[in-house]
């Protein structure tokens, strides 16, 4: 497209996109900078799709098949595909070839996949917005199958792990509507299912679903819809809370429903919203369930945190300390320790916040202060930009079952008080040394070693002990004031020993604390 | 300053989700009734004093636990540090009656090596016109179990100072007579500070002291 740059009056975008996408070849990241949000013309939305769903070019996947309509379900896949070709206007003569097409793609997927048909996968649905491009056989399946493998998420059914990610992402941004929900039983499956698995086309019109799929294929970011999601739900957020819609069935129907009354006017709010929430939103949500998405079979592991026995989100180790050293924008955490007094001690992540779990047990107005103190810190370190400052407030335990009881107290106790952006660290301080250890090991100039303070006077350098303004980090201005200063010299060290030491200092600090 | 008490015990008060778990622990140290009360998420934390004897008072440590069967796995952490608990079912939804047994395997799969001391209690006794659950076949289960039973109303304060006083009599009982023991690594029963004026001799071993404060 260089050189075209000649801006004659009639020379437009869609010029510059219909040409590029007539050479051929050209990728998504291309026609993303064409388009640059702008909406599609009809005429290209074919090309530009199968390119965002990288099927541009692909060969006939149904060439070799005998095209045999002989499933045992095949009545029903029959009804329903006749089900849909009735819904479009098409003319009578295209109509028998249409259903054709549409009956050999979904038999064909069943067949090569081994799935079992059933109307319930609402595969019709998504299979409209693909029809409306008139596409030929082979590219419509080819599209189809992009689409079952990027963007359906696996164990999309009732009581299925995507809506249970779809709670907690819900609970960290609006804990108070998650509450409200929770009370009432109405679970995300009971009324997003079909949102998330066909990807809103049972729902909104023909020309909103085209509208959302142009903005959600060409982001390439399956991800995306849980934000999607959300914003039709804060959307609704009124009409939930409102004291007339008492009944459970009539408020999960009608959230259902929602999405149809989005119009094509709404969607670039729709998607600006959603960008804003996902970019509050810590990286770990995606990272750590990307398993839902796409078809590789590895990693997918059932030891893997049981999303539907979380308390909240769960923040990974590295994107905590990766957050704190970025500047500006992006999330950023604040983190509790929760773990006892001489745990904390004896070691922690130098920008943590003390908070004894114990107190809150032993003396709970002494917490209730803490707690203020910790709010008037966070706030504090966030007017002042330091390194330890966010308003995501993210709890650390040891990592130890048994232990960390007391910091799910803590935990609870926030979410109860629908505390927005609560996560916690997976793993805890465990996972946090853990991970410390592998990457000093692989480059000790990485400079993560500033990142862990002790203060307990055996471990802690002598610097630490003269600077005797805040002994111990765990009285005044706690956590903020006590990251610069606090480092042990372990850490500091950059020599081959650096592994040994981390080890050294693991192990002087994993001794279970009896309380 | 941390009132004066013999012992510290806790407990943990289970059943399934609306039972009323919270509404009752929150009449019972909070003396009021919430109308309308948020699910509980994960667990909370409550605690008060009980004079068993005069002069003798044991400061209970009461957890509250989420139903929820999402938070199982939470809460199930805080069985083994709990001495006693309250098993709640609501008379009113036999579902939550039928539930009991579960609740028992549940606990006792996870409480070992430590034992917990239940009692019984079914909730919401002021909606007797709504009761699906007979007081007779809910004492059949108790004694089955080996436990006592009591019928309470967070509502209209019915039996809650009894169900949590008893309970509370039945384990001093028990640590009287060194049935059960006071553990290093165990949460169960601690032992706090003697008062002074009583001179209650026996029991309390000088009282190897944690400072709380």
């Amino acid at each position: 497209m260089a050189g075209a740059e000649e801006a004659l009056p009639p020379r437009s975008w869609e010029n510059d996109l219909a040409e590029a996408l007539e050479e051929g070849g050209c990728d998504l990241e291309t026609v993303r900078n064409i388009i640059q949000g702008r909406p599609l013309p009809d005429d290209l939305r074919a090309k530009v799709w199968k390119i965002a769903l990288n099927v541009a070019g692909k060969g006939d996947s149904l060439a070799s098949w005998d095209g045999c309509l002989d499933l045992p379900e095949q009545t029903l896949i029959h009804k329903d595909c006749q089900e849909l070709v009735d819904q479009l206007s098409v003319p009578e003569e295209e109509e028998k070839v249409l259903l054709l097409d549409i009956e050999s793609v979904i038999t064909f997927y069943c067949k090569s996949r081994n799935v079992k048909y059933s109307s319930s996968l609402s595969w019709t649905y998504l299979l409209k917005p693909l029809v409306h491009l008139r596409l030929p056989r082979s590219d419509l399946y080819n599209c189809f199958y992009a689409i079952m493998n990027k963007y359906i998420p696996r164990d999309c059914f009732l009581k299925g792990r995507p809506f249970h990610l779809f709670r907690l992402l819900l609970q960290y941004h609006e804990p108070e509507l998650c509450s409200f929900l929770d009370t009432k039983k109405m679970t995300p499956d009971s009324y997003a299912l079909n949102w998330l698995g066909c990807l809103f086309s049972s729902y909104c019109s023909h020309e909103v679903t085209r509208a959302i799929w142009d903005g959600y294929l060409q982001l390439a970011d399956p991800f995306f819809i849980y934000f999607l999601m959300l914003i039709i739900l804060v959307n609704a957020k009124e009409f939930i809370l409102a004291p007339e819609s008492d009944d459970k069935e009539d408020v999960v129907k009608f959230l259902e429903k929602s999405p149809a009354s989005l119009e094509v006017e709404d969607i670039e709010d729709l998607f600006s919203l959603a960008q804003y929430y996902c970019s509050k939103t810590p990286a770990s949500f995606r990272k750590d369930n990307h398993t839902l998405f796409g078809s590789s079979l590895l990693g997918l592991k059932d030891d893997d945190s049981d999303l539907s026995q979380a308390l909240c989100l769960a923040v990974s180790v590295s994107e905590i300390l990766q957050a704190n050293q970025l500047q500006g924008e992006g999330v950023r955490f604040f983190v509790v320790d929760c773990r006892p007094a001489e745990q904390y001690n004896a070691g922690h992540l130098s920008t943590a916040f003390h908070l004894d779990s114990d107190l809150m047990l032993q003396n709970p107005s002494e917490f209730a202060q803490s707690v203020k103190s910790l709010l008037e810190a966070q706030k504090q370190s966030i007017e002042s930009g330091s390194i330890a400052g966010g308003e995501h407030l993210c709890f650390m335990g040891s990592g130890r079952e048994e232990e960390d009881m007391y910091m799910n107290m803590v935990l609870a106790h926030f979410l109860q008080k629908n505390k927005e952006y609560v996560s916690i660290a997976k793993g805890g301080f465990m996972a946090l040394q853990q991970h410390l250890a592998d990457i000093n090991v692989e480059g000790p100039e990485s400079g993560y070693g500033h990142w862990i303070a002790s203060t307990s006077y055996s471990k802690s350098s002598l610097n630490s002990l003269v600077d005797g303004d805040s002994p111990n980090g765990s009285n005044d201005g706690k956590g903020v004031k006590s990251l610069v200063n606090k480092m042990t010299e372990a850490f500091k060290t950059r020599s081959v020993n650096v592994r040994e030491k981390v080890i050294s200092f693991i192990e002087n600090t994993s001794t279970p604390v009896d309380r | 300053m941390e009132a004066i008490w013999l012992y510290q015990f806790r407990l943990i008060v289970i059943g399934d989700s609306t039972v009323g778990k919270s509404c009752l622990i929150r009449r019972f140290t909070e003396g009021r009734f919430a109308q309308v009360s948020d699910p509980t998420v994960g667990v909370d934390f409550f605690s008060r004093l009980v004079e068993i004897e005069p002069g003798k008072r044991i400061k209970l440590q009461i957890w509250d636990t989420a139903g929820q069967e999402r938070f199982r796995s939470i809460t199930r952490a805080y069985y083994r540090n709990s001495v006693g608990g309250l098993l709640l079912f609501d008379i009113t939804n036999r579902r939550s009656f039928q539930n009991v047994h579960e609740w028992l395997e549940e606990t006792k799969a996870h409480v070992q090596p430590y034992q917990i001391v239940f009692v019984l209690v079914g909730h919401k006794c002021d909606l007797d016109t709504q009761r699906q659950v007979t007081r007779h076949e809910a004492e059949k289960l108790a004694l089955a179990y080996g436990m006592k039973y009591i019928e309470t109303s967070a509502r209209d304060a019915i039996n809650v100072e009894k169900a949590f006083t008893d309970l509370t009599r039945d384990i001093y009982e028990l640590v009287k007579r060194g049935e059960i023991t006071i553990q290093e690594g165990w949460e169960g029963v601690k032992s706090g500070f003697v008062p002074n004026v009583v001179h209650s001799s026996e029991e309390v071993v000088k009282s190897d002291r944690r400072c709380l404060c």
